[in-house]
Parts: C-alpha cells; structure tokens; sequence
C-alpha cells in the first residue's frame, strides 16, 4: 500500500490524534470551555463537533476545578476523557484536582483505580499576551509524583505523543505551545504512537549539548545553526516528555559533548531546567568541561509591552550566548 | 554573580602589590584581555588586564597597597549587585590547595618553567587554588598530570579538557611540524601554541624585562683540548671521557663558588644567594627548549659531571626527564657550540641573575708571546641581571671561568 503524506500543522496534528483516538474508541471524549461550536479559543477541536457530536465534543462551564474533577470522575469509571484547560495559566484552578485527586488516586486506591485522564493546556509568551495568560507552568507539575507531562515541539510528536498520553493509565498533563500551532510538517495518514518518557535528538552535534522543550527547541536549533558559523557543533535533545525523563539520553549525549545548556520558555529560577542541571551534574559530573547553563524567562510577571516580553523570554540569542559561554568563546 | 578581580601573583616570591591607577572607572565595559589597571610589584609597575569581559561593577582598591589574593574589584553584569559585605578591601585567606589525588605520580611533564604562581595572568588563581573542570581533572587523573603546572584557557583562567589534551599532546606528539611536510607555496601552517611554547614565551618575556648587560671574553682552549684528547687515550674500552662542555660545566661551577654573586637568584625583596651551584644545562629538544638542573656541581669532579651531565641531558631528550629536576637551577649554560656558531647573546633565564652563553670553539690567530700562533678558540658570553650583579662582579666571575678553561689544572 502506498503511503499518503499530508501535510499537518501542530495544531491539525493534535486534532488528528483525538479524532483518531475517538473513531476507534467511543471511552474517549474531550471536554472544556468553548471547544464544541467554537473549536477552543486556538481552534484546536474546530469540526470536532461535527464530526463526535455534543455527547463527546462537549463544552464545559469556566470552572477549571469542576471540569477536571468530572474528567478524574470519568477516567477512574473507565473512559479516557481529554480535558482541554483554556490556558495553562488556569491549571491553578484545577491544581487541587490534579496534585491531590489525578496523581494520587491509583496510589491511594492500592491500585484498585486508575485515572486515564490527559489534561491538554495551551499557553505560552510571544503574543503579548501579559501575566496571567502567557506563563508556562510545566514546572509546577514535573514535581508532583503520580502525574505525567508531555511537551512535544513538533508536530510529528505532539500527535504521536498525544495518543500514548490518551492510551496511558496514568493522568497526563500535556502541554502545547501556542507559538507552535502553525508549525508544519509531513506526516503518513497512518498514526505513529511515541511512547512516552523517550528523547528524541532533534539535531546531533559534538560540542555542546542543549536540552531544550518546547518553543525553545525550533530556537535552539535556530542558535545550533548560528554557533556552526562560529566552528561549534551543537546538539540538541528535546526531552519530549518531561515526567518520566529519558535521563539516559541527555546523560549519553552530555558525556559525549563534555558541555550542557538547558532552555526554556519558563522562568529560569526553579524552573525544570533546574532539574536538568542538577542531574547532570550528579551523573556527568566527571564529564563536563563547564558548567550548566540555564537559559529562560527573567524572574517576573510576563509583561504586556511586546518590548518588554521579547526582553523577558528566551529566544535564540539568549541559547546562542549560552553556547558560546560554555565553550569559553562569549 | 559578580565575579571578584583578585590581585595576582605576578612572580614567585611576590607578597602584595600597589595599586597605581585604574584604567576603567566603574560602570565600565571592559573586555577580557584589555588593560584594566597598573599594578607596581618590587619588581615591575604594569599593566594588567582583565581576566573576563563585563562591567566594572566596584573597585574595591582604587589606590594602594594590598596582599595578593585580595579583592580589588568586582566585574560583572551590567546591573549586578555587588556583595555588600566583600565591598570594602579584605585580604582574602588563601584556601588550601585541593588534595590531591594520593595514587597520582606526575609524569615527567615538559614544563620546565611552568612555575604556577607567576602564571596569575594568564589563569592561576592568586590564591593557589587550581580552577579546572571536572572533565579536566578527570583526564589529568588518568593521564598522571598535574593540573597546578597547567595554564587554563578556559573562562576567568579556568583548566579546561583543551588545555589537559594539550599538555598531552605536546609530551606525545611534539613535532607535528616536522620539516619537509609538502605545502602549496603560500600556504601557511598554523601552529598551536603548546604549553612548552607558552611557557618559554611567557618566561623569556618576562626575562625581557630585566636590565641585562652583556660581557665577552674569549678562552684559548689549547689546553683543555689537549687534556681531552689524553683523556680519550686513556679511556677503558665503554668509558666516555669528558667533553668540552664538561669542562666549560666545571669552569663555571669553580668560578661560581669564587664570586657567589652571580650564583644568585633575584626575588621580589631580596638577592639570593647560593652556596650550591646547581647549573641549567639549556638543551633543544623536539618540543622546545628545556633546562634540566645538573645539582651540586661544586661538589662533582670532572667525570662524574661528565657522567651526570650526559645521563641528565639524554633523558631530557627522550622525555623521561622528572619535573623536580628541572626546577631550581641558579645559573645556566646554554652551549651553541655543536651548531657552528661563534658567538651569542642568551637571554636570562629568570629568577636566575646570569646565564653564560658558549659559542664553537674556532681556530683563531692569538698573539703568544709576541708572536702571532693558531689557537682554538672559545667565545663565552656572559648577560647578567644588573638588578642583582654588577659589572664588576661579573667580569671577575668570566675571567676566573676563561682562566680556568685557559689551565684547567687550576680547576681539577
């Protein structure tokens, strides 16, 4: 048989990996604030309706805590529910639900319950979006035992990963950049499941490793191809999943490069790149020729002034001068 | 973090130094590498430069005198705050080397002069501490090298995995460059520096900067010549009789005994004067120029300084050579002899106040009691660090030397 390719964007990839999930199995649904007629405030469910109708493409009321408390409900009843959290900002609203009730409940349950339940959230800075809808919260959420996340940066992972987040067992928080829905890429009708907790090396280089997620991958990349100017070979590993991390990976290219820089869009102080550095340092430590660097956001609300923002967040630049500081040519 | 400018160590035996002049003023950029103050030692008033680009956050000793190790100033990012409590001058209590690793024997490295405290500019931390990565230290443990005689050209001085390849590379593979590599005409080779270059840049600079003076004197070697070709008689089968440089060795170490000024070292407060003689044998090896220490040479006779000069000198050709001999010299000769050249001009080799520069012996017209004869002829020229020696004392310490060569039975 020969293989089709579309074209798909991030967001179409992740569209797809629900549609296909729900044609195959009636347990999935989704669920959130305007995602049926609306198709979500980043049109990521748009036709969904259509398609599933009001019994599984279903809006909820604005109240985050509620939607995700049904979502728990139902996955520990035996369906795979997505959850779609409007902005990752309002996790807070669901917070209790998720650390106290997602991650706990199989734990709690002696393993009598299981809590299938993906909670898919958007955010991200670069739209001038301000402090309260542009915050990236993954690491608030890699540090709570019991709970998965997931960061894909491409389209191939975000509909990859999405499906072995649908068909996994524990509650997964999935996190899609809003800078990254209009990315494109070919992709075989036939799904291509990623299982989770594996990196992936999105470029390989000798010299220097930077483990970046998210938007900060394309930019890391961005920054390899400008530190190749300059004689330096970059690599760059992104995680893909956050919790569980493939440690092994960024431990195999680290002793290969002697040099780690870790990026990301959230900020830089405690942020999950914190965790990165240290366990480098724990595991690689005889093999670094320099220290970690972190790059990401200033420690500080995200500010509405686009000039501001741009300040505030990482980009390539920021990834490029931490190259070169790690190589000891700033 | 702001990172604290330290006052260096410039030389062995440096105890603090005086502030002069800044620069930069705070709120400055400055680049590594570009001058940031004047600094005036016992020694030398220069410039200094700094060890990392950023901003001059706080000078800490605008003007003075201060210990070295102590923070003079705080260079950092635009906006960093500088620590209140280090703000004001306190000498810094120099932190104890790391311990080293108990089952790491050095290998003979080839670094005769890579004395770590005079190497504060170019990544020493003045306070002794070795700053290296892990990765480094790692292969200098395996590789049984000690990182405390390596420069660090990583950022603010710090000994990276490079520098330790590096040292590596020049013990193993040193002449990369051998002569007859076919090139296209116009092509240039690039040749990293290695640590041995490096070294012998730094220090024959810093040699440089004394006021050195030079003094000639030219020896009929008749006589030596002639003991030597006895001595070759007399050789049992497998023995080495002495050669020239032998008796030029025991010329200097019998004229050094006599005039112990030129025997000296010069240090920062004080003339040292040595009552051994332990002479720097300068020898051209593939990685660059090396001076094993002959010790005790007073005390040696004429064979045995033959036998220990030959035994030193070929180890130090084949690399085998141990660091510890090459330290500590307090003269040296450096013998161009073999190369057909007659006279030359050797540059100090500090701390070391005189080094005695020995050309071909040729054969000359001398006059002999009033009588125009063929002699060979030996040209030894003397420079002196007139810091430490003056003229006079040294040109009695050449005579005695050229008189000694002249009739070596005064010497024996």
């Amino acid at each position: 048989m020969p293989e089709t390719k579309t074209r798909f964007s991030y967001r179409e990839a992740v569209r797809d990996a629900m549609s296909q999930a729900m044609r195959r199995d009636p347990d999935v649904f989704v669920m959130g604030q305007d995602i049926a007629e609306h198709g979500g405030s980043q049109k990521v469910t748009l036709g969904m309706l259509e398609e599933f109708g009001p019994d599984r493409v279903r809006n909820a009321p604005i109240s985050e805590m509620a939607l995700t408390g049904a979502g728990i409900g139902a996955a520990m009843l035996g369906m795979r529910p997505i959850v779609e959290i409007m902005y990752e900002d309002f996790l807070t609203l669901a917070m209790e639900q998720l650390v106290n009730h997602a991650a706990k409940e199989r734990y709690m349950s002696g393993g009598q319950l299981k809590v299938p339940l993906t909670v898919r959230t958007q955010g991200g800075a670069g739209w001038s979006s301000a402090a309260q809808h542009g915050q990236q919260t993954e690491g608030w959420f890699v540090g709570v035992p019991g709970l998965k996340v997931v960061y894909p940066s491409t389209p191939r992972d975000a509909r990859g990963l999405l499906w072995s987040s649908i068909y996994d067992d524990n509650c997964v928080v999935f996190f899609e950049h809003v800078q990254l829905y209009n990315q494109r890429e070919e992709l075989p009708e036939e799904l291509e499941p990623i299982p989770l907790g594996k990196a992936r090396i999105a470029r390989a280089g000798e010299d220097v490793t930077v483990v970046a997620t998210g938007p900060l991958v394309p930019e890391a990349l961005a920054a390899a191809e400008q530190a190749e100017q300059d004689g330096i070979s970059v690599e760059v590993v992104d995680p893909r999943t956050l919790q569980p991390l493939d440690e092994e990976a960024i431990l195999e290219s680290v002793r290969k490069t002697s040099r780690c820089v870790v990026a990301h869009e959230a900020v830089r102080r405690m942020g999950f790149g914190a965790e990165v550095a240290a366990l480098v340092q724990e595991k690689a430590f005889d093999w670094l020729d320099a220290p970690v660097e972190r790059v990401g956001a200033c420690f500080s609300p995200l500010p509405f002034a686009p000039s501001l923002e741009r300040a505030c967040i990482p980009r390539r630049e920021q990834v490029y001068a931490a190259i070169k500081r790690t190589v000891g040519s700033e | 973090m702001p990172s604290e400018i330290k006052l260096p160590r410039l030389g062995q035996g440096m105890e603090s130094g005086v502030v002069t002049k800044w620069l930069k003023s705070e709120g400055q950029a400055v680049a590594k590498g570009e001058p940031l103050y004047e600094l005036d030692t016992d020694k030398v008033t220069q410039e200094v430069e700094s060890p990392l680009s950023g901003v001059l956050l706080r000078i800490v000793l605008a003007e003075g005198e201060a210990p070295v190790g102590t923070t003079i100033a705080y260079v950092g990012e635009e906006g960093e705050q500088v620590p209140e409590a280090a703000a004001r001058t306190t000498p810094v209590k120099p932190e104890p080397e790391p311990e080293p690793e108990p089952e790491t024997k050095p290998e003979p490295a080839f670094e005769p002069v890579a004395l770590r405290p005079a190497a504060s500019l170019d990544g020493a931390e003045p306070d002794g501490r070795t700053k290296a990565s892990p990765l480094a230290r790692r292969l200098a443990r395996e590789r049984g090298l000690d990182l405390a005689r390596m420069a660090g050209s990583g950022p603010e001085g710090r000994i990276v995995a490079e520098d330790v390849k590096r040292a590596v590379s020049a013990m193993a593979a040193p002449s990369a460059s051998a002569v007859g590599a076919a090139g296209a005409p116009g092509q240039v080779e690039r040749i990293p520096l290695t640590n041995v270059r490096r070294t012998i840049a730094r220090r024959l600079t810093e040699a440089w900067q004394a006021p050195a003076f030079q003094l000639t004197s030219s020896a009929d070697m008749s006589e030596v010549l002639e003991m030597r070709a006895r001595l070759r008689e007399r050789a049992q089968p497998g023995e080495r009789p002495a050669s020239v440089a032998d008796f030029l060795t025991r010329a200097c170490a019998q004229a050094l005994i006599r005039y112990p000024g030129v025997n000296a070292l010069w240090l920062a407060n004080a003339i040292e004067i040595h009552h051994s003689v332990d002479i720097g044998i300068a020898t051209a090896t593939d990685r660059g120029l090396i001076v094993p220490v002959l010790r005790g040479c007073e005390r040696r006779s004429l064979s045995e300084l033959a036998e220990a000069r030959r035994d030193l000198v070929s180890r130090t050709l084949d690399g085998t050579i141990g660091l510890e001999e090459l330290e500590g010299g307090t003269f040296t000769i450096s013998n161009l002899g073999t190369f057909d050249v007659e006279q030359f001009v050797a540059v100090l080799n500090p701390p070391q106040v005189a080094i005695i520069a020995a050309g071909a012996i040729v054969e000359r017209p001398v006059a002999r009691a009033g009588e125009v004869a063929i002699a060979p002829v030996l040209t030894l020229t003397l420079t002196c660090d007139h810091r430490a020696v003056d003229g006079s004392v040294a040109a009695e310490f050449l005579a005695a030397a050229k008189g000694f060569l002249e009739e070596p039975g005064l010497m024996l």
